[in-house]
C-alpha cells in the first residue's frame, strides 16, 4: 500500500496560483499535442503522396476511394459483391478462353489442311475436358 | 432501285455512320479530358465524393 500523498498546493499564496500553473501546463501540453498531431498528419500525407498519386493515376485513385467506401459501408460480404466478383471473373477469363478456342480451331484447321485423307476424326483426347 | 443506286445509298449511309462515330469518339475524349482535369485540380473533393458514393452503395448492398 502506498503512503497517502501530501497535498500539492500546501505552500505559496493559496490555491489560485497553483491552479493557474496547472492550467498553463495543461494548455502547453494540449498545444504540443496538437502540433504533434498536425506534424504526424502532414508526414502521413507526404508518405502516402495522395496528391501525386491522383496526378499520376486519377481514375485508379477514385476507384480505390470508392472501393474503400464500399468496404467501410459494409458491402464486402454481400451477395452483390459475390455477383460482381462472378461477372469480373467471367470477363477476366474471356480472353483466355477465346485464345484457347482460337488455338484449338487453328490446330484443327491446319490438321485438316495437312492431312491427306481429309479431316481426321476428333478423338476425346484432343479436346481438353472443362474440369 | 437498281444496283448502282443501292450501292450509292449504302456508301452514303456508311459515311454518315463513320462521321457519327468519329464525332462520338471526339466528344468522349473531350469528356474524359475534362473529368481528368477536374480530378487533378480537386483531388481531395473527388476522393471524398468517391468515398461517400462507395460507402452509400456498400450500405445499400448490405441491406
Amino acid at each position: 500500500m502506498a503512503a497517502p500523498q501530501p497535498p500539492a498546493e500546501s505552500s505559496g499564496n493559496g490555491h489560485a496560483p497553483g491552479f493557474a500553473r496547472h492550467v498553463d501546463s495543461l494548455g502547453r501540453v494540449a498545444r504540443s499535442f496538437s502540433q504533434e498531431l498536425r506534424d504526424t498528419a502532414a508526414d502521413f500525407g507526404r508518405a502516402l503522396d495522395v496528391r501525386g498519386r491522383v496526378q499520376r493515376h486519377p481514375y485508379l485513385m477514385v476507384a480505390a476511394a470508392a472501393g474503400l467506401g464500399y468496404v467501410l459501408g459494409g458491402g464486402l460480404f454481400t451477395r452483390t459483391t459475390a455477383r460482381l466478383l462472378g461477372v469480373a471473373g467471367r470477363v477476366a477469363a474471356f480472353p483466355v478462353v477465346r485464345s484457347e478456342l482460337v488455338g484449338l480451331a487453328e490446330a484443327m484447321l491446319s490438321g485438316a489442311a495437312a492431312g491427306e485423307d481429309g479431316p481426321r476424326p476428333i478423338s476425346n483426347q484432343d479436346v481438353p475436358s472443362p474440369s | 432501285m437498281d444496283a448502282q443506286t443501292l450501292q450509292q445509298t449504302l456508301k452514303e449511309g456508311q459515311a454518315r455512320v463513320e462521321q457519327g462515330l468519329e464525332e462520338a469518339q471526339q466528344e468522349l475524349q473531350d469528356f474524359n479530358q475534362r473529368l481528368v482535369d477536374v480530378i487533378k485540380r480537386r483531388p481531395g473533393t473527388c476522393l471524398l465524393i468517391a468515398l461517400t458514393a462507395g460507402f452509400l452503395i456498400g450500405r445499400m448492398a448490405s441491406r
